[in-house]
């Protein structure tokens, strides 16, 4: 007597996913009954159609070359970044430097000016001994200040013209 | 390209070598793009998933734990820009369909359809609810496991089996009914 039907583990059997029992048993029900055979058949056919219909879809050239510029995009912006956070850091390390000789300068002026005008002496010296207190961070803080802004405004043409070819070529 | 090679690749991508991810742009972007194909049914809107689905993965590679989990993480980021993709147009869809008079009118030419033009296998496919075609996208046409799918969909080995066996069996039923 023929065995029941194994339609319900078909779609297991063709993809290979059933026990070794299981698959024993449909072997065995399939070598013996057509219906599940050309059911087996259809679900087979149905598989094999569909790779094959999708097995050659590629996306076009655009498609890559999109996702290769927009990562270079970022590289860019990254180097940008880094170079941004470089030149803080210089300028600060630069500034505080220079500042040294700088404060010298400021005390030798002090005195020299101190010697020579007597009568503002204290207006003078009070003037300077805040200055002294004080400029060291103000001092450093003005010409770091000086030092990014000379740099990022060429930074700042260059990302602001690169935005723009991005957006141009985006919008093309 | 080699087991050993690939995980190379993607471990210099996860260092954040640009080469490295164009490598695996040029070797994954058929697969990704024939998930999304077989999911949206439309080639602009497949590109457009293909090329988000790459960028999204080049900002997250980093936190991709395992090199050999690499194919399935990629399908997995395909998977779900595709269903905030067909929502979107469902959500179209349901705009569209407000007035009367337009819902006659498609009920008129889905009759048309269905009575008149055989369908393809691809026009079958995008009659599925997106539950069964991803299933059947990810077993047949990308050739995962139903463990890996289960892995990649998060639902468990049984629900895997009873969608794809599902999903075939309305596949040929549609493609029947073009045929009669």
């Amino acid at each position: 007597m023929m065995a029941e039907h194994v339609f319900g583990l078909l779609s297991e059997y063709i993809d290979d996913e059933l026990s070794i029992d299981e698959k024993k048993k449909v072997d065995r029900h399939l070598q013996e009954c057509i219906t599940c055979k050309l059911e087996y058949d259809n679900l087979r056919e149905l598989q094999d159609q569909l790779f094959l219909n999708f097995k050659y879809e590629e996306p076009s050239d655009t498609v890559v070359q999109h996702i290769h510029r927009h990562i270079a995009a970022d590289q860019r912006e990254r180097v940008v970044i880094k170079g941004f956070i470089l030149v803080v850091l210089m300028g600060l390390f630069l500034s505080s430097a220079l500042f040294v000789p700088f404060l010298s300068a400021f005390q030798t002026l002090g005195h020299i000016i101190l010697v020579f005008m007597y009568i503002g002496r204290s207006v003078v010296h009070s003037l300077f001994t805040v200055l002294a207190g004080n400029v060291y961070i103000s001092g450093s803080v003005i010409i770091a200040a000086i030092l990014i802004i000379l740099i990022m405004i060429p930074i700042l043409k260059y990302l602001i013209s690169s935005t723009s070819i991005e957006a141009r070529r985006s919008t093309s | 390209m080699e087991k050993e090679e690939l995980f190379k690749v993607i471990r210099e991508a996860k260092k954040g070598s640009p080469s490295a991810f164009e490598t695996l742009v040029n070797e994954y972007k058929g697969h990704v793009y024939r998930q999304a194909m077989a999911m949206v049914h439309d080639r602009m809107e497949a590109e457009d998933i293909t090329q988000e689905a790459f960028i999204k993965a080049y900002y997250s590679i980093k936190k991709l734990d395992r090199e050999y989990a690499f194919v399935s993480w990629l399908t997995r980021i395909v998977s779900n820009l595709c269903y905030d993709k067909m929502k979107m147009k469902k959500r179209e869809r349901d705009k569209q369909l407000v007035s009367a008079e337009q819902r006659d009118i498609t009920a008129q030419s889905s009759f048309v359809e269905k009575t008149h033009a055989r369908l393809s296998i691809k026009e079958a496919l995008t009659q599925l609810s997106h539950e069964h075609r991803e299933a059947i996208t990810l077993r047949d046409i990308q050739g995962f496991s139903y463990k890996e799918i289960a892995d990649i969909l998060g639902i468990p080995l049984g629900t895997v089996k009873s969608r794809i066996n599902l999903a075939r069996q309305e596949l040929k039923q549609i493609l029947s009914e073009g045929e009669e």
